[in-house]
C-alpha cells in the first residue's frame, strides 16, 4: 500500500509538472508580452520593456518557466497585477468560501443520491422509477447554469423566496449562517451532482440486487431494510466513491459558473473574473491547482475503494 | 491627451479623463460574453430604445418629475427626479467586479489604473484641485473645484491659481503648499529610468516635467512652466491631474515625521513609502493615512477579496453639498447579468445596465429611472499607414479611399440595430454629443453618409475597376487626380485584414457589418477577432516593429478624450500611441497650435480637419446607460455625470 501510494504521488507529480509546461507554454503564447497588458497603451515603449525587464519576461521562455517552477517550490503563485495581490493571497481570502460551497453540494448530491438510487433500483421499472429517472435526465442533462438562470428566475425573482445573489459576507462562518441566501447556489450544484450520482447508484444497486448474496441474505430470512441498508447500500456504493473522487475537480468547474452566476466570491468567482482581466497570473495557478484536484481526486478514490473493498489489494 | 477608454456601459469600466483605456468591458472575454448571451437570452423583450430620427440616442430627453431640468440633447431614457430629500439612509451602488479599485492614492501606477472605477474612488476621498465634468457638459465645474480658475501671466509661462479655504476631514485647511507638495512627489515618483509607469497619466515631457518650479504662498500656488501652452490645454488637460496631498502624507514610516517634501531625497522616500500603502487593498478602510479626504465622502470598509466598499459623508467636506444619507454602499458583482438581477430584485439602488440587457429593461422600469448619454471621447476602425503588405500603406494614405470607405459605415445602422438607440453617431474626435465647447461645426453632420454608391463612384472616379461582390482592382496606375495614387501599381487589389476586439459584441457586429458592405464595392477584407491586451499587445504597438506589417486595420473600440480633446500624442507623428503611425503635416501644426499657441480656437481647428481627414475610420460612440431606483433622487447633474464616468454621489439622496 505504502509503495503503490508513493508510486502514484510520484506519477502525480509528473503529471503536474507536465500540466505546468502545458499551461505557461499556452499562456505565453497568449501573453507574450506582459509589460504592455498591465501598463496599457498610453505605457511608452520604454516603460513596457522596463516592465517586462523587471518581472523577467524578457527572458527565453524555458529560463521563465524555470523561474516560475522555482516560485512555485517555495509557495510563491505569482502577483495579480490586476488585483494588487499575490495569487496566494487571492486564493486564500476565496478558497474556504469555494471548499463550503462544493462540499456542502456534494455532501447533499451523496446524501440524497444514494438512497434515492437504492430505492429506484429496488421499484424497478415501476412508475416511480420512471418519474424519478426522467427527473434525473433532464437534470443530468441542463448546464449547470441553465439549472441556476431557472432558479433565479423562478425561485428568486418572480417568488421572491430567496434573494438573488449568494451570501456576500468575508467569514466563513457567516456565509455558513445565511443559508437562506446559499440555497440557490447550493442546490444548483447539487441537483445536477445528484442526478449523476442517482443513475450511477440505481445501476450499480440493480447489478447488486441479481447476485447470489442478497439472495442468501434473504433465504436466511433477513428483512427487506436489512438486506437493503447492510448489504446492498454497501456493496453498490463502492462503485460510487471514484466517481466521487472525481467529481471533486469537477465541481471546481461548476464553480466558475456557479458562483459567477450567484455572484459568490470564490474561487470560481476568481477564475471568471481573471478571465475577463487577462489576469495570467491568476488563471495559471487555479489551472494548476485543478490539475493538482485531479490528481489528488483519483488518489484518494483508489485509496478508498482499497479500504472499502477487500477484495481489491494494491 | 486622449486616452483609450472604455465607453461602453457593458464594462462599467473606464479610467478617466486622461489615461483613459478601452475599458475592460473589451477584456471581458469571450466566457463573459458567451455567458452574458445566454444570460441575456433569458430575459424578456422590449424594445428599450428612445431613438431620433438623426440616429442619435435620445429621442425623450427628460428629467422627471419635479426636476425642473431642461430637456437635454442626446439623452436616452429618463433622468431621476430631483424630488424632495430626505436625511440618513443607505444609498447601494453596482460594480462589476473588473473594475473595483485596487489603488488608493492620486498618484496612481499604471498598472493599476486601467479602471476607470480607480479614479472615482480616490477623487471621493481626495478631489483633484479642478473638478470636471459639469453634468453631462464637459467643463470644469467651479463650484466642485477645489481651485479658483488659473491665471496666467508671463506670455502663459506662469500659472497663479488660488486655492479655496477648503478644509480636509481632519478640520485642517487645504493649502497651496498642499498642492506643491503632490506636485513634488509625483516628480520624484516619475523621475529616473524606468519609473515612468509609476503615474499612470504621465507623458515624458508633460506634467509634471513642465513645472519648472512650483511654490506656494498662503493659498496661492505659483506654477512656473519649462514653456508657453495654451491656456485651455494647460488648463483643462494638465492641471486636471493635480492633486492637493494633506501634509500627514509626507511621511516615510508609520508614524514618522513629517519630511520636506521640497528635498528630491525626502520626496521620493514619501512617495516609496505612500506608494506601498495604496496598494494595499487590506489596510485601505484602517490606515490612518487615508482616513483624511478633502472629498465629500470617507471610506469606512473595504472588502479586499471582492473590492466591495463602504463610505461616510465627510462632515467637513467643504463644497456645496454634502451627502445627505448615512451610508454609501458600494457591492460587486460578476457580470452585468448578475446587477441586473440584483436591479429587478430590488436590492441596488444604482447600478450599471449593460447592452445585452436593453431589450429587457421594461423589467426594471417601473422601478427605475434608465438613462444614459455617450462619453466625451471617439469610437473608430484603425488603419495602419505602415503596413506595407499588399500596398496597404499606399492604398490607406489616399484620401478618397478613407472617404470612400467611411461612406460604407452605416452609423444610423449601427445605432438602430446594434446599439438598439444607446449610442450617437460620430464622425471626428470631438463628438456633438456630449455638450463640449470644443466641438467643430462638422461634428453634427455625417460628411461622409453612408451610401456604397458614393463609395464606388469614388473608386471608380479614381482609376478603380470596381466590381461589387467580386474584386476591385486598380486599373489606371499613377498619381494624377483620376488615377489610383502613388505607389499603387496595376492589379492591386483592395483587399487587408482586420482585427477586431473578441468583446463585447457590438465590436464584432460593427466590424462585420463593415466588411459586408465594402464586399459590395468589391472590398475584400478578413476578419479575425482577438482579445483586447492581445490587440494592444501587438497589432497597435508602435513598439512591437515585428506586426507593422501584419495589420491594416483594427477595431479595438476607442478613446475617451481629455478635457481639452485635443489629439495630442495620438494622431501626431511620434506620438506616443499613434497607434497607427499616422502623418499628415497639417495635423501636425494644428496639434502643435491645440498645445502650444494661443489661439483658444486650436482645438475645434484641429477637430474640424480631423472629421474631415479621417485618420481612423469613425464609429457610433455608445452611451453608458444607469438605472438609478426611483426612490433615490437628485439635481440632473449629480446623474449626468455619471454618464461621464464620473460620480458626484454627494448629490444623491433618498425621496421623500
Amino acid at each position: 500500500m505504502t509503495i503503490y501510494i508513493i508510486k502514484r504521488l510520484i506519477a502525480a507529480l509528473i503529471v503536474v509538472i507536465g500540466v505546468t509546461m502545458i499551461t505557461f507554454g499556452l499562456l505565453h503564447v497568449i501573453a507574450s508580452s506582459p509589460g504592455r497588458a498591465v501598463l496599457g497603451l498610453r505605457a511608452t515603449p520604454q516603460a513596457v520593456a522596463a516592465f517586462n525587464s523587471t518581472h523577467g519576461y524578457d527572458k527565453p521562455i524555458y529560463i521563465q518557466y524555470i523561474r516560475y517552477v522555482g516560485q512555485l517550490v517555495q509557495g510563491n503563485l505569482g502577483y495579480s497585477y490586476k488585483e494588487g495581490q499575490s495569487v496566494a493571497a487571492l486564493i486564500k481570502e476565496n478558497l474556504l468560501r469555494s471548499a463550503y460551497l462544493s462540499g456542502a453540494a456534494i455532501t447533499l448530491a451523496i446524501l440524497l443520491s444514494f438512497p434515492v438510487g437504492i430505492w429506484q433500483a429496488y421499484k424497478r421499472n415501476s412508475i416511480s422509477d420512471y418519474t424519478v429517472t426522467a427527473v434525473a435526465f433532464t437534470l443530468y442533462s441542463m448546464p449547470s447554469f441553465f439549472l441556476g438562470l431557472l432558479l433565479i428566475d423562478f425561485l428568486a425573482l418572480r417568488l421572491g423566496w430567496f434573494p438573488v445573489e449568494a451570501a456576500q459576507q468575508t467569514n466563513i462562518l457567516a456565509v455558513i449562517a445565511n443559508i437562506h441566501a446559499m440555497f440557490l447556489p447550493i442546490i444548483t450544484l447539487t441537483a445536477v451532482q445528484m442526478a449523476a450520482y442517482s443513475r450511477y447508484m440505481r445501476s450499480s444497486a440493480l447489478d447488486n440486487l441479481a447476485q447470489d448474496y442478497i439472495r442468501l441474505a434473504r433465504a436466511k430470512g433477513l428483512s427487506e431494510r436489512a438486506v437493503l441498508a447492510r448489504h446492498l447500500f454497501r456493496n453498490s456504493s463502492l462503485a460510487m466513491i471514484t466517481l466521487i473522487g472525481l467529481s471533486i475537480p469537477a465541481l471546481l468547474a461548476g464553480n466558475l459558473i456557479t458562483e459567477s452566476l450567484f455572484n459568490y466570491p470564490g474561487l470560481g468567482f476568481l477564475f471568471f473574473t481573471a478571465l475577463q482581466n487577462e489576469d495570467y497570473p491568476v488563471l495559471l495557478a487555479i489551472t494548476l491547482m485543478g490539475a493538482i484536484a485531479v490528481v489528488i481526486g483519483n488518489l484518494i478514490a483508489d485509496i478508498a475503494i482499497t479500504v472499502a473493498d477487500p477484495r481489491v489489494r494494491l | 491627451m486622449d486616452s483609450l477608454n472604455g465607453h461602453l456601459p457593458d464594462s462599467g469600466v473606464k479610467p478617466p479623463r486622461s489615461i483613459r483605456r478601452r475599458s475592460r468591458w473589451l477584456a471581458a472575454g469571450a466566457t463573459a460574453g458567451a455567458l452574458a448571451l445566454v444570460l441575456g437570452a433569458c430575459g424578456g423583450s422590449t424594445p428599450a430604445a428612445n431613438k431620433s430620427p438623426s440616429g442619435t440616442s435620445g429621442a425623450k430627453p427628460t428629467t422627471s418629475g419635479n426636476s425642473g431640468a431642461a430637456h437635454l440633447a442626446g439623452l436616452y431614457g429618463t433622468l431621476p427626479k430631483v424630488g424632495t430629500p430626505t436625511t440618513g439612509g443607505t444609498i447601494t451602488v453596482g460594480q462589476l467586479k473588473t473594475s473595483t479599485p485596487t489603488y488608493i492614492m492620486p498618484i496612481t501606477p499604471a498598472a493599476l489604473a486601467s479602471v476607470y472605477t480607480t479614479y472615482d474612488f480616490i477623487n471621493l476621498m481626495n478631489q483633484p484641485i479642478y473638478w470636471s465634468p459639469q453634468g453631462a457638459t464637459v467643463q470644469i465645474d467651479n463650484s466642485l473645484s477645489i481651485a479658483n480658475q488659473p491665471v496666467y501671466s508671463n506670455g502663459n509661462k506662469t500659472v497663479t491659481i488660488t486655492i479655496k479655504p477648503w478644509k480636509w476631514s481632519n478640520g485642517t485647511p487645504v493649502t497651496a503648499a498642499n498642492v506643491v507638495e503632490f506636485i513634488d512627489v509625483l516628480k520624484a515618483a516619475v523621475k529616473g529610468k524606468n519609473n515612468a509607469a509609476n503615474f499612470s497619466n504621465y507623458t515624458p515631457g508633460f506634467f509634471p516635467d513642465n513645472v519648472k518650479s512650483a511654490t506656494a504662498s498662503g493659498q496661492t500656488l505659483t506654477l512656473q512652466l519649462t514653456k508657453a501652452y495654451n491656456p485651455g490645454y494647460f488648463t483643462n488637460d494638465q492641471l486636471d491631474l493635480v492633486y492637493a496631498m494633506p501634509p500627514q502624507w509626507a511621511v516615510s514610516s508609520a508614524g514618522g515625521k513629517q519630511l520636506p517634501y521640497t528635498n528630491p531625497a525626502d520626496a521620493k522616500a514619501i512617495y516609496n513609502y505612500l506608494n506601498s500603502q495604496a496598494k494595499n487593498v487590506s489596510t485601505f478602510a484602517t490606515n490612518p493615512l487615508w482616513k483624511i479626504s478633502d472629498g465629500p465622502m470617507v471610506l469606512q470598509s473595504f472588502n479586499p477579496t471582492t473590492g466591495a466598499y463602504t463610505m461616510t459623508p465627510n462632515p467637513d467636506f467643504s463644497g456645496p453639498q454634502k451627502a445627505r444619507y448615512s451610508v454609501l454602499s458600494v457591492e460587486t458583482f460578476t457580470s452585468n447579468q448578475t446587477v441586473f438581477n440584483a436591479l429587478q430584485a430590488g436590492t441596488l439602488d444604482i447600478g450599471p445596465v449593460g447592452f445585452s440587457n436593453l431589450p429587457e429593461v421594461s423589467r426594471i422600469s417601473g422601478s427605475y429611472n434608465v438613462y444614459g448619454m455617450p462619453d466625451f471621447g471617439f469610437e473608430g476602425m484603425f488603419f495602419n499607414f505602415a503596413d506595407k503588405t499588399g500596398h496597404f500603406n499606399s492604398i490607406i494614405s489616399q484620401l478618397y479611399i478613407r472617404q470612400a470607405l467611411a461612406h460604407l459605415v452605416d452609423q444610423a445602422g449601427y445605432v438602430r440595430g446594434i446599439f438598439k438607440g444607446a449610442a450617437a453617431q460620430g464622425y471626428g474626435p470631438i463628438p456633438s454629443l456630449p455638450k463640449s465647447p470644443y466641438a467643430p461645426a462638422n461634428a453634427t453632420t455625417n460628411p461622409y453618409p453612408y451610401s456604397t454608391s458614393a463609395a464606388a463612384s469614388l473608386l471608380s472616379s479614381h482609376g478603380w475597376s470596381v466590381k461589387p461582390g467580386g474584386q476591385t482592382v486598380c486599373k489606371n496606375a499613377g498619381s494624377g487626380a483620376n488615377q489610383c495614387g502613388a505607389g499603387i501599381p496595376a492589379g492591386t487589389p483592395l483587399a487587408w485584414n482586420e482585427d477586431y476586439g473578441n468583446s463585447p459584441t457590438v465590436l464584432g457586429q460593427q466590424t462585420i457589418a463593415f466588411a459586408s458592405a465594402a464586399k459590395q464595392v468589391g472590398i475584400e477584407i478578413s476578419l479575425k477577432s482577438n482579445t483586447f491586451n492581445n490587440l494592444i499587445a501587438q497589432d497597435n504597438d508602435p513598439s512591437a516593429p515585428t506586426y507593422i506589417n501584419k495589420w491594416a486595420m483594427v477595431n479595438f473600440g476607442g478613446f475617451t478624450n481629455s478635457l481639452y480633446p485635443t489629439t495630442q500624442s495620438l494622431f501626431n507623428l511620434g506620438g506616443t500611441y499613434n497607434l497607427g503611425f499616422y502623418n499628415s503635416p497639417t495635423a501636425n501644426t494644428l496639434i502643435k497650435n491645440s498645445v502650444s499657441g494661443a489661439n483658444p480656437t486650436a482645438v475645434s481647428n484641429e477637430a474640424s480637419y480631423l472629421t474631415s481627414n479621417l485618420p481612423v475610420l469613425f464609429l457610433p460612440n455608445p452611451d453608458l446607460i444607469w438605472a438609478v431606483s426611483k426612490k433615490v433622487g437628485g439635481p440632473a447633474n449629480g446623474f449626468l455625470n455619471m454618464t461621464q464616468y464620473t460620480w458626484t454621489p454627494q448629490d444623491w439622496y433618498l425621496l421623500k
